[in-house]
């Protein structure tokens, strides 16, 4: 057994290049995408970066002042015309919804420049900016004549983006409805109460929304941590075509043979393989957990209960992809092909990476996804590390870990009942 | 030339199995993912949980298009966000709101902006009924509301039929059918080395076949699986309810520079790695990466930072991506897909000119 394990580990050891890129190609790209998202989503909260380019079609004052002209042509007593003037003179709209992206919320998200209708194409076109937003002429004028006079149709922002269904199309559009909800509320108040009624009284009511966190440390699982175990559970899951590709080399140069001509059980063999298995994914979560933690302070708890516990999923999660590589070893020396290891590495990883929940949360897949990608063993490891990041106690978890050594258990099994009987090994 | 293209063909019918089972795997995945069939029209959906009754909120929050609010309980929600299977849950309390969040999730973000606006127009209306006291307020308020002083219009310079949803579905087909298609040529890329290393390349080249004739058998029988693949699988869901565009001109152009540019990529690869069981290693992770910085599993407009966008556009599939989604989704012709496709064209020329020196130079 010790012998079977010591050939193994030389014959990796001697692939080097192998073995670095098993390990380190996952760490680039965990690396490449987390300075991406570390933009994305950085420290403060600040979700998104994006530039809108606002073309002012629309003179505040000129229409303001337009305004007034027509008032005083009006058939109104000296006391209502002065009224309208007064209170309409106060209303400022292109300098409100230009105010809303000074907000102390949209500040660092949004950026706004203002731009001629041609630059602003051009900009959109070349995606230098998300999105335009056109106050068009007589914006003011217009708006004025229907809240007063309710005459006209109203005044109209136009939005211009590249696609209309993108997440920034989304997210502006949002912030313009939220600026003319408000406003038009606003309106429809004062025209329905004849002004008798403030409605901005909103500080007397408690402050709206909030957020939670289950966590016992209070503070989110971040985008960051999320990723680098989503995908270091999904690049584990190569190991295992990895080392049964090995196998298959063995058996095409006969080595397998020997073995068994020199009397040994195949039961060594397996399980050699499943030893190594654990040992890879062991090391690849080992240098990738702590590359990350190194370099990006990926996880912040530096308690030794903290390690032990992940390190305790970790070694679960290693037997699970090592009887793994035992099942595919069985298979790739019984069909005498490769076959199943390029299937395994090209096909069946990614599937297991969606469903379980590597690239993003299944929550908005059918519910049945979500069940299938819990028994896979990167779904359950996932979903393991999560909660023991949030604080979660190690009995809680028992569940999973049963899965994960059943199903460990069971693929272990299967690799021996698949692994040819003596005689059949051609 | 034709012979060892011929040979390829016999060798591939006599093991079919790997190129059924990833045509198989392809279409299954994009079924299960993006459903087969016309869409329901979905929408996003929010798990919500209360501790009183928040039928009413209910109502006003399922009034939106994009959102589908669904009550669960208190506890499937705290188990659900703790899981991880879902990132957030929005709890409703008696005039207000809180999210509780497990990881965080940047679609949030539009929805805790219409929650907000829903919450804050309800609370203000309650609020107003209850100052005045007049019943009727309400509903002259409503009224007044339904012929708005202000409003906005939309409009977009890539303009499709397709809503949200839709475009996901389609975002998954491509994506997926173009990365799949990578292993399947990759795979068979690897017959080149299994060819060097057990001496038939060695035989036929004293054979009066040329060398460049014995790449080219190879490169074309793997641009033949490749292109095959993804038209039998875009073919295949065009009689699913999926409407790919009548014009199959520049699809086939785009489908066809892109296998091309995977297949030089390929070789790119081989001229690094020598072995198969190295370049079983390597592969999929080559694949992956790129899918996942290209834009294949997620569209790549929601990436906004400059690095990213940058490093995707070093990626083959980013372009396949834009071209078949210029055709397919779009609409539009040749002129739209000229810029994707020669790019595509370019990588292809230049890494196969390394890859292939690469190989050769290993070689001596």
């Amino acid at each position: 057994m010790w012998n079977f394990l010591k050939k193994d580990m030389t014959v990796l050891k001697r692939e080097r290049t192998e073995l670095m890129i098993l390990i380190l190609m996952p760490f680039i790209l965990i690396a490449i995408l987390g300075f991406a998202l570390r933009g994305i989503w950085s420290e403060e909260g600040e979700a998104l970066n994006m530039t809108i380019a606002i073309v002012p079609e629309d003179h505040e004052q000129e229409g303001n002042d337009m305004f007034q002209a027509d008032i005083e042509q009006l058939e109104l007593s000296e006391q209502e015309k002065a009224m309208i003037d007064s209170t309409a003179s106060e209303i400022m709209p292109v300098t409100m919804f230009r105010d809303i992206f000074q907000s102390d919320e949209l500040k660092g998200m949004i950026e706004t420049v203002d731009m001629s209708e041609k630059e602003a194409n051009e900009a959109l076109r070349k995606d230098e900016i998300e999105a335009i937003i056109t106050i068009p002429t007589d914006f003011t004028y217009q708006m004025l004549q229907k809240m007063f006079l309710g005459r006209g149709e109203g005044s109209e922002l136009q939005l211009k983006v590249q696609e209309k269904e993108s997440f920034y199309t989304r997210i502006v559009e949002n912030i313009m409805e939220s600026f003319t909800q408000s406003f038009n509320f606003q309106t429809a108040v004062a025209v329905v109460t004849q002004g008798s009624l403030n409605v901005d009284h909103s500080s007397s009511l408690e402050t709206l929304g909030g957020t939670t966190t289950i966590s016992t440390t209070d503070k989110p699982i971040t985008a960051m941590q999320y990723y680098t175990i989503g995908m270091s559970v999904m690049f584990v899951l190569y190991a295992a075509s990895t080392i049964a590709s090995y196998a298959y080399v063995e058996k095409k140069q006969h080595v397998l043979n020997r073995i068994i001509l020199s009397g040994k059980s195949p039961i060594m063999y397996i399980s050699s393989k499943f030893i190594s298995g654990i040992s890879i994914v062991m090391l690849q979560l080992i240098i990738l957990f702590t590359l990350s933690t190194v370099l990006f302070q990926t996880f912040e708890q530096l308690t030794l209960r903290f390690w032990l516990g992940i390190a305790l999923i970790s070694f679960i999660l290693a037997c699970a992809v090592g009887a793994l590589s035992a099942l595919l070893t069985s298979i790739a020396v019984r069909l005498d092909s490769d076959h199943i290891n390029g299937l395994f590495a090209g096909g069946i990883t990614t599937v297991f990476a969606f469903l379980g929940g590597s690239f993003f949360p299944t929550d908005q897949l059918p519910t049945f996804i979500g069940e299938i990608g819990e028994w896979t063993p990167n779904g359950a490891a996932l979903s393991a590390y999560i909660q023991w990041m949030q604080g979660t106690g190690l009995s809680n978890l028992m569940p999973i870990f049963l899965k994960l050594v059943v199903m460990a258990g069971c693929l272990f099994i299967c690799s021996l009942i698949i692994f040819p009987k003596r005689r059949r090994i051609a | 030339m034709i012979s060892v293209l011929l040979l390829q063909l016999v060798r591939m019918k006599r093991s079919p199995i790997l190129v059924l089972s990833f045509l198989v795997l392809t279409i299954l995945f994009v079924g299960v993912m993006a459903g087969f069939g016309a869409s329901s029209d979905e929408t996003e959906t929010i798990y919500v949980y209360s501790e009183i009754d928040a039928t009413p909120w209910l109502e006003l929050l399922n009034e939106s298009d994009d959102f589908q609010f669904e009550v669960i309980t208190k506890q499937e929600a705290q188990t659900q966000v703790k899981t991880g299977e879902l990132n957030y849950a929005l709890e409703i309390q008696n005039n207000n709101y809180q999210f509780l969040i497990g990881t965080e999730d940047p679609d949030q973000i539009s929805v805790e902006q219409y929650v907000n606006r829903t919450f804050e127009k309800e609370r203000k209306l309650r609020q107003i009924s209850r100052v005045t006291g007049e019943e009727s307020i309400r509903e002259q308020i409503e009224t007044e509301l339904a012929n708005p002083t202000l409003s906005i219009s939309t409009e977009a310079v890539n303009s499709s039929n397709y809503s949200n949803a839709d475009l996901s579905r389609y975002q998954i087909l491509i994506g997926m059918t173009l990365y799949f298609a990578i292993y399947t040529i990759f795979y068979h890329l690897i017959n080149i080395v299994v060819e060097k290393q057990t001496g038939t390349w060695n035989r036929l080249i004293l054979s009066p076949i040329q060398k460049w004739q014995m790449y080219v058998g190879h490169l074309f029988y793997c641009f033949l699986i490749g292109f095959l693949q993804i038209g039998v699988v875009f073919f295949i869901f065009s009689f699913l309810g999926y409407d790919l565009g009548a014009q199959w001109g520049p699809v086939i152009v785009a489908i066809a520079s892109y296998v091309f540019a995977i297949v030089s990529l390929g070789m790119l690869i081989m001229g690094v790695a020598t072995t198969p069981q190295q370049l079983q290693a390597i592969n999929p992770i080559v694949a992956t990466g790129m899918a996942m910085l290209g834009g294949a599993f997620w569209p790549i407009e929601a990436v906004s930072n400059s690095f990213m966008v940058a490093l995707s556009k070093g990626m083959p599939i980013m372009y396949g991506m834009e071209a078949l989604k210029a055709t397919m989704l779009y609409q539009q012709g040749f002129s739209a897909i000229l810029e994707p496709v020669s790019i595509l064209l370019l990588f292809g020329v230049i890494s196969m000119g390394v890859g292939i020196n690469l190989m050769e130079r290993v070689k001596h």
